[in-house]
């Protein structure tokens, strides 16, 4: 057989891939991931009792941080967090265009895109992913579907400058709703990340694309070059 | 007379034109699965976190289960210009499930399949004006 058709054959078995780099604003370069095993009062406002363990950022109730990073600053960006999922309940989410005092559930506002109730049985996972609005503590749900989960699972939340929110799992669309009502801008912008857990023993973590390092990490639009960043953590005892 | 070496070619060459061809073939887009309704309904709930304000027809957080296939199994909504009405689109795994939306006589509701996209389209837009469908499209894995 003549080796180009055996390549021509080979060829229509491989997968085409494609990869790009991204670069996040936050953790800065050359800092590196920050994997939220401490918590500075000079980078974060703290709401709740925020706890950083050496697996990552946690909390025992509602909490918050937010960041104080103002060296940008627009209402546009992509929050990407990793969950570490080792036990069900809880919620997971990053928040979008929230003030300084938000908590997940619920306070200050903010726009949330949120991993609910993750229900972990044998080898399965599932969760609801909820997209929805606080408004100064009046909460509205604009949209929510089943999804299943994983410990380790990536999400990506975009926020876009005409109000459209787009989540991302795994780097797989998930889902986006749309809504104008808040603008940012005032109090300061900011995205955040919240997770909160129902026990003491669970921790809820944020990596970059590196799985292996659980750390928050931010990536601003492009066309975009201001943001403030925030990230909580909730939970439940 | 032809050899094997000939057929081993003729193999290989089938197998590079139709394997391109059955990855070609589409999966159903996520957003058309299941059974889905559009209907512009009112809005529920206090706006607490135990009771958030959600388009009616969808319970509370609390009392939704992930894990089960039954019910409303995910919608995404907008609200209408005078933030009175939920404009939405319910996704079920059965009729069943959206069948109090359809025999609601004060919503009118839309069932794909069955009724025009545009139809909905235009009675969305009476609700709000630069109502944009191209938002619509809950996924449910």
């Amino acid at each position: 057989m003549k080796p180009i058709l055996l390549l021509l054959s080979l060829s229509a078995l491989l997968p085409i891939t494609a990869s790009a780099a991204y670069t996040y604003d936050y953790p800065a370069a050359p800092a590196g991931p920050d994997p939220m095993t401490s918590i500075s009062t000079q980078n974060w406002y703290i709401n709740g009792p925020v706890s950083a363990t050496s697996s990552g950022y946690t909390s025992s109730g509602d909490s918050g941080l937010v960041s104080k990073a103002t060296s940008l600053g627009t209402s546009a960006y992509e929050v990407k967090m990793q969950l570490t999922l080792t036990a069900s309940g809880g919620y997971y989410a990053a928040l979008l265009r929230a003030s300084n005092d938000s908590v997940l559930a619920y306070a200050g506002t903010h726009y949330g895109i949120e991993v609910s109730n993750p229900t972990i049985s044998g080898s399965s996972c599932t969760a609801s992913l909820n997209f929805y609005k606080d408004v100064a503590g009046s909460v509205t749900f604009l949209s929510s579907s089943a999804i299943t989960c994983h410990s380790g699972m990536v999400l990506r939340a975009v926020m876009l400058p005409g109000g459209t929110m787009i989540a991302y799992l795994d780097n797989r669309y998930a889902g986006q709703a749309t809504d104008t009502q808040i603008t940012g801008g005032e109090p300061p912008v900011s995205a955040s990340h919240l997770p909160r857990l129902e026990t003491t023993s669970q921790t809820c973590n944020w990596a970059t694309w590196t799985q292996r390092l659980l750390t928050p990490s931010i990536r601003i639009l492009s066309g975009f070059h201001h943001f403030q960043t925030a990230w909580t953590c909730n939970g439940k005892v | 007379m032809i050899g094997f070496t000939e057929i081993r070619a003729v193999a290989f060459v089938c197998l590079a034109l139709v394997i391109p061809a059955l990855r070609a073939q589409h999966r159903v887009d996520p957003r058309n699965m299941y059974e889905r309704v559009w209907a512009a309904v009112t809005w529920t709930g206090s706006g607490t976190h135990a009771d958030p304000r959600r388009p009616m027809y969808v319970p509370a957080p609390a009392q939704m289960n992930p894990a089960s296939r039954s019910g409303i199994l995910g919608y995404q909504c907008v609200e209408s210009d005078d933030n009175k009405y939920a404009l939405c689109e319910f996704v079920a795994a059965t009729p069943a499930a959206l069948k109090p939306i359809l025999a609601d006589p004060s919503v009118k509701a839309f069932l794909k399949g069955r009724d025009k996209r545009d139809d909905a389209i235009t009675e969305f837009k009476k609700y709000k004006k630069d109502f944009d469908p191209t938002h619509f499209g809950v996924i449910v894995q």
